[in-house]
């Protein structure tokens, strides 16, 4: 990428426990500042990786390197990498004061150094007040932001997210994902975080990985991954996804363009820049909001409009998404956006022609 | 005539209970009533009521005659005794219990029950084991004899309560100790112990309890300078029936149900202030 050290590097990393491979063959890298998530459903190996920066689990094969340096056998406590856990782990029979100030005891720090730094800690996190609180006093919100203090406390040079708002509501997660994401681009200091959720992803990071299976899918910005899957899986778990599969019977190279007889009935016009041909069965995807209503009514014919019912609608606020059943009974998913004047006017067995404009789709190999 | 039923019942149940606590305690309420009885031998039901053995009992503190002399010796053996093989069982069996978690491998379970078998053990077996043992040995001082066989005995309370609380405690917060820079031996001392304290503290109370009130083992291994309480009960009790000693072992019930009442409320003091178990 350029000639700067990254804050941490894996180099094909792997972790087996009994015969599975927990995390297989795993390489990225961690640019200074940068906030990076591991995406993934639940036994992706997303959390091994992490426990493996942080230590607590020693990979079988590969590197951990920070700032350059080989910290693949260095024990937990000489890491200088600050884990906040998903239940935040604060100890139950300290003070908040006690608490972040535990690492710097733990190192030796002098007394006064160790009262200044908790006071800086509690401030940046907006509870200089709370130090002599229990943990069990504190909401969840609060707690939070005593493990993120300390682990900055102690010093702290790169941040570890494991999965650290799933204990929160809906309103309050919302709320500490910009002060936290905004606290780590303050202090400009590199951080992992490990999650399912890819809304929670997109929104705060600037460079996904998307783990399957214990390797890396694929790796990108929140848009890149979003726009250009390059899976099916990676697809599917970016958000709603409609596939439709169907028979390749065309490529035209000048335009780079495939077209497929879909199962469903119709023709789909899709771009294909791939260097060999596309297989003879593939699958479209496309996402919901980039299909539109062009016209109610029957005909068709053309590439890319389909013609199908109405089964369901569905009101969310800034959209509706509509359940429009293909000739074959294929539900596609419609996501129309709400105007001032009210959500889009068509109902449950409304006759409507899909328009999917080619640029939106991807297609891949079935 | 649903009322009355449901009266009923309640006054059918309330007898049952009240049944069954009498025959539950009855041992200790029996002796509790025998020594204040006024007659001169230990009898149930007792005849009149006086606090006279109670008075007896204090001179046989200052060694009066009728009862062998060295009641007080006795019971501070007894404290003593509990005390030694309480700090023992907690040195060792929090080291036990915290190993017993830590390390997984084949046998675990079993090496686990090994443990905790002498609780079931008939103690006869272990006062006659030790004993061959000892003898065999030589050399052992009687002191030692007795708070290794109590040892045996108290040894079990501690993995228990200890593992109980460890097994309640989230590994999640050694792991933060060390994320922030705590090694193995910091993170057990500031935050393993203290949280597992109010284990600890119960399963000292019972060891020291259990030494305590030990007869069976402890009477294979003392010896005429070391002589616990029970002992010295016993001994007196064959040569001689004096309700005073129906006063001591209702002080020394007494005693018991102090440590079992610290016990609950250090227990419960300790949910109070957010300590696990």
């Amino acid at each position: 990428m350029n000639q700067r050290v990254p804050e941490l590097r894996l180099e094909h990393v792997t972790k087996r426990f009994g015969s599975t491979a927990a995390v297989q063959d795993v390489s990225f890298c961690l640019w200074p500042g940068e906030f990076l998530s591991l995406l993934g459903p639940s036994g992706c190996g997303k959390t091994t990786t992490l426990r493996m920066i942080a230590g607590f689990v020693v990979p079988d094969a590969g590197r951990i390197l920070c700032r350059g340096q080989d910290i693949t056998d260095e024990p937990p406590y000489r890491r200088d990498v600050g884990l906040v856990f998903q239940n935040y782990a604060l100890f139950p029979h300290m003070t908040v004061a006690e608490n972040v100030a535990f690492g710097l005891k733990m190192r030796g720090a002098a007394r006064s150094v160790t009262r200044d730094r908790v006071q800086w800690a509690l401030e940046l996190v907006r509870m200089p007040q709370y130090g002599t609180r229990r943990p069990h006093e504190l909401s969840g919100g609060q707690q939070q932001r005593v493990a993120v203090a300390r682990v900055l406390a102690a010093g702290a040079s790169l941040l570890l997210f494991d999965e650290p708002f799933s204990n929160l509501d809906a309103k309050l997660r919302k709320a500490m994902q910009v002060e936290l994401r905004e606290l780590q681009q303050r202090l400009g200091i590199a951080t992992i975080h490990v999650t399912h959720d890819q809304q929670e992803a997109m929104s705060m990071s600037d460079r996904l990985i998307v783990m399957n299976s214990g390797q890396i899918e694929q790796e990108g910005t929140p848009e890149e991954i979003y726009r250009h899957p390059r899976s099916a899986f990676v697809a599917e778990f970016m958000g709603e996804c409609n596939r439709l599969a169907g028979r390749v019977v065309g490529v035209d190279r000048a335009r780079g363009m495939a077209e497929l007889d879909l199962d469903a009935g119709g023709r789909l016009l899709a771009p294909w820049s791939g260097p060999e041909d596309p297989p003879e069965r593939a699958v479209a995807f496309l996402r919901p909001e980039h299909i539109t209503i062009v016209s109610s009514g029957a005909g068709g014919g053309q590439a890319n409009v389909l013609a199908g019912t109405v089964r369901r609608r569905v009101y969310l606020g800034p959209v509706t998404v509509l359940y429009v059943s293909l000739n074959d009974d294929t539900d596609v998913l419609v996501q129309c956006t709400n105007s001032l004047n009210g959500a889009s006017g068509y109902g449950p067995d409304a006759r409507v022609q899909l328009h999917l404009p080619p640029p939106s789709v991807r297609l891949m190999p079935l | 005539m649903t009322s009355v039923g449901r009266r009923l019942g309640a006054i059918l149940l309330g007898s049952y209970l009240v049944l069954f606590f009498l025959y539950l305690e009855s041992p200790l309420l029996i002796i509790f009533l025998t020594s204040f009885s006024r007659g001169a031998s230990l009898t149930f039901p007792p005849d009149g009521f006086s606090l006279h053995w109670y008075a007896r009992l204090w001179d046989y503190v200052h060694d009066a005659a009728g009862l062998q002399p060295g009641l007080v010796a006795s019971a501070w053996t007894s404290v003593w005794l509990g005390a030694s093989a309480m700090a023992g069982s907690v040195v060792v069996g929090v080291l036990v219990a915290f190993g017993l978690r830590r390390y997984r491998f084949r046998g675990h379970a079993l090496v686990r029950q090994c443990f905790l078998l002498p609780i079931l053990f008939p103690q006869v077996v272990i006062g006659v084991g030790l004993l061959l043992w000892f003898s065999a040995i030589r050399g052992v001082p009687s002191w030692l004899r007795l708070v290794l066989g109590h040892l045996i005995l108290t040894l079990p309370y501690v993995i228990v309560t200890a593992g109980a609380s460890l097994d309640t405690l989230d590994e999640k917060l050694e792991e933060a100790a060390m994320n922030l820079g705590a090694n193995r031996l910091q993170t057990f001392w500031h935050i393993t112990l203290p949280s597992i304290r109010s284990g600890i503290v119960s399963g000292a109370l019972f060891a020291w309890l259990i030494s305590f009130a030990n007869f069976t083992v402890t009477f294979f291994l003392y010896s005429g300078e070391m002589r616990p309480l029970p002992v010295w009960i016993y001994e007196n009790l064959q040569r001689v029936i004096d309700p005073s000693l129906a006063a001591l072992s209702t002080l020394v019930v007494l005693l018991t149900l102090v440590v079992l009442l610290i016990m609950n409320r250090l227990v419960a003091l300790g949910r109070l202030v957010g300590l696990r178990g």
